[in-house]
């Protein structure tokens, strides 16, 4: 009885040794990476205007919108010199996204009024504690300078209609 | 004095030679799985993933050793100690090659030669089953010991095909011992082209003693969690892990050992007489790791190609298929020498 | 042909020195390396994620009692084998029908212990 089931056990061997011979499948990430979607939704940004100033106003429907209530944030009144900081009089002092529960859906870019939240192609870097999850402003605005704005024009597309 | 330097000096090389194979051949698996799957398997500790088993190696080591409150304590600990034990002591009967001359004296190239070789393996064999056993029971976890059981089972059901199936070979040979059995495979007379049956029967068997392949319910991840090493966790999972390559590096080594020439290629006496002995015996003992290399790698083709067994297929398959046709692979050995082939 | 002598089992001894002595080396050195953390429901069994219920001592199918007192009957019978096996050429044909006969009283048993369904259900 057990040699009826030899030859089919010999020709599936043969099929899988054939295997060894076929190119891989692997992308070897991160040398190669495979492209991601222009509206690709990966880390936050707190985008700035043409002058420099945060669009973010500390309105706060990005964290009703949020379904796993990853954003939270204090609001601040801006002094009078600091109008080249802020393009409102009230602004977000201390603003958290906890990343870990964050599920990058992409409500917040929707729901935000200002234009001032928005979801990147980067993706988040590992880390080894939970506290060093919880990214604050130091993390999420992006830098002044010019050649280092991260262009969101597609996403406002989506997000405009 | 000599003799205990030399055997012992013999003693570490093979040690070690079994450890690193056995390590690398935790590498090698999932190479070999990975490019039967259509995928590249570790790559990125070291290059090509050589450093990769260092690595596995390190995370065990470093890992917490718990022990479970309702667990027996030192038989806990001794499940694994017995298990890596039997594992490691098999290798001291087998010949690596015929023997080396240097400093002047002949060193054979085998650990002990005693006269009961094969006996020797097969007991050593049957221990390493209490290794599971008392795993399974010491974890006081119900998973474990329904685990425990069956492999043993399992293992025990085994046993007696893969004794019945070597007893044909005993016969040709007339002797238990490992030297005689390879020194008697001369050339190309290998005994797989005397006892195709048996080799057959011994394989699956192998299969089914180091739990692996298409037999491995015992280990199974869906099945039994973890079965009999549930509760284990760092170095004594580890000798677990361990104690299963090395088993399987060891039946390999009989397999090539008992059926394939051992040592012995085709052409080997030309090369003996032009190059040297030294030279043969370093040969010798490069085809006998090459053939245990080449059957390591069957060990794996086949895990990644076969569906498991249900129990009771498996046992089955054990009991009423292969010991009749052990018994008459033996029979037909010796009425074929006693009647036929004088 | 090699004799039994206890010289050629000395290295067996000095193999089982260094076994013992590697595997109890790790065993009691390697548990101090890692980290300790003390945690109740750490150290509890596995039972998937469940509470565990009762012992494990409990009582399991008699079937693989049946299956450990068959093998030991025939390994009984293959250890028989063996010294017949080593001294085959010398005892020749009357040896060999001996063995046949032997064979044939323990192949009695096994059809028995096959028609009484011992090997059924899980074997």
């Amino acid at each position: 009885m057990e040699r009826l089931y030899l030859p089919a056990i010999i020709k599936g061997m043969f099929i899988t040794f054939s295997h060894l011979f076929k190119k891989a499948a692997t992308v070897k990430y991160p040398e190669q990476k495979r492209p991601f979607a222009p509206v690709y939704r990966g880390m936050h940004v707190l985008k700035r205007d043409e002058m420099g100033r945060e669009n973010c106003t500390a309105c706060g429907l990005c964290a009703v919108a949020c379904p796993a209530e990853a954003i939270t944030m204090v609001a601040a009144e801006r002094k009078p010199g600091e109008e080249m900081k802020f393009r409102e009089e009230k602004y977000a002092a201390v603003y958290e996204i906890n990343m870990l529960r964050c599920i990058f859906c992409g409500l917040c870019e929707e729901a935000c009024p200002k234009e001032a939240i928005f979801l990147t192609d980067r993706i988040t870097p590992t880390e080894y504690n939970r506290e060093n999850f919880i990214y604050g402003k130091d993390k999420l605005v992006e830098p002044l300078a010019l050649e280092q704005r991260i262009d969101v024009t597609k996403r406002q597309q989506y997000t405009r209609d | 004095m000599d003799l205990i330097l030399e055997k012992s000096i013999l003693i570490i090389v093979i040690f070690s030679i079994t450890l690193v194979i056995a390590m690398y051949s935790t590498y090698m698996e999932r190479k070999v799985a990975a490019f039967l799957q259509d995928r590249i398997g570790p790559d990125r500790a070291g290059p090509f993933g050589i450093l990769q088993p260092l690595a596995d190696g390190g995370k065990m080591f470093f890992k917490e050793d718990f022990i479970p409150a309702k667990s027996e304590r030192w038989l806990f600990i001794l499940g694994p100690g017995i298990a890596m034990l039997t594992a490691l002591m098999t290798s001291a009967v087998i010949p690596w090659g015929t023997s080396i001359e240097m400093f002047g004296r002949n060193i054979s190239l085998q650990v002990a030669d005693i006269n009961i070789g094969i006996l020797y393996v097969m007991g050593f064999l049957s221990i390493g089953v209490y290794g599971i056993m008392v795993g399974g029971w010491a974890s006081n976890n119900k998973y474990s010991l329904m685990g425990a059981i069956r492999a043993s089972s399992q293992m025990i059901s085994y046993e007696l095909a893969m004794g019945l199936s070597i007893i044909a070979i005993v016969m040709m040979n007339e002797s238990l011992s490992l030297s005689v059995i390879a020194e008697k495979q001369d050339s190309w007379h290998w005994n797989v082209l005397y006892q195709p049956l048996g080799f057959l029967i011994f394989i699956v068997c192998a299969f089914a003693e180091t739990n692996r392949a298409p037999f491995d319910l015992a280990e199974c991840d869906s099945e039994l969690i973890g079965g009999y090493h549930t509760e284990y966790s760092s170095m004594k999972l580890g000798f677990y892990l361990f104690a299963e390559y090395i088993n399987m590096f060891i039946s390999a080594t009989m397999i090539s050992t008992l059926y394939f020439g051992s040592y012995n290629f085709p052409g080997m006496h030309w090369v003996g007489d032009h190059l040297g002995h030294n030279w043969l015996a370093i040969i010798e003992v490069a085809v006998l790791f090459s053939k245990i290399i080449f059957f390591i790698f069957f060990f794996m083709w086949v895990r990644w190609t076969l569906p498991r067994f249900r129990y009771d297929q498996l046992m089955h398959l054990g009991w009423k298929v292969l010991i009749p046709l052990a018994i008459i692979n033996m029979l037909i050995t010796g009425g074929w020498m006693t009647y036929v082939w004088k | 042909m090699l004799d039994s002598s206890s010289s050629s089992y000395m290295p067996i001894v000095l193999q089982s020195i260094v076994a013992l002595g590697f595997v109890g080396l790790v065993l009691v050195l390697v548990p101090m390396l890692g980290p300790k953390s003390k945690g109740s429901t750490k150290t509890d069994n596995f039972e998937c994620g469940i509470e565990a219920q009762g012992d494990a001592r409990v009582k399991f199918s008699v079937k693989y009692f049946l299956t450990a007192i068959l093998f030991v009957l025939f390994d009984v019978e293959v250890i028989f084998f063996y010294p017949y096996a080593v001294n085959f050429k010398s005892l020749g044909s009357p040896g060999f029908l001996a063995v046949v006969m032997f064979v044939a009283f323990f192949l009695i048993g096994f059809f028995y212990v096959l028609k009484k369904g011992a090997l059924e259900w899980e074997k």
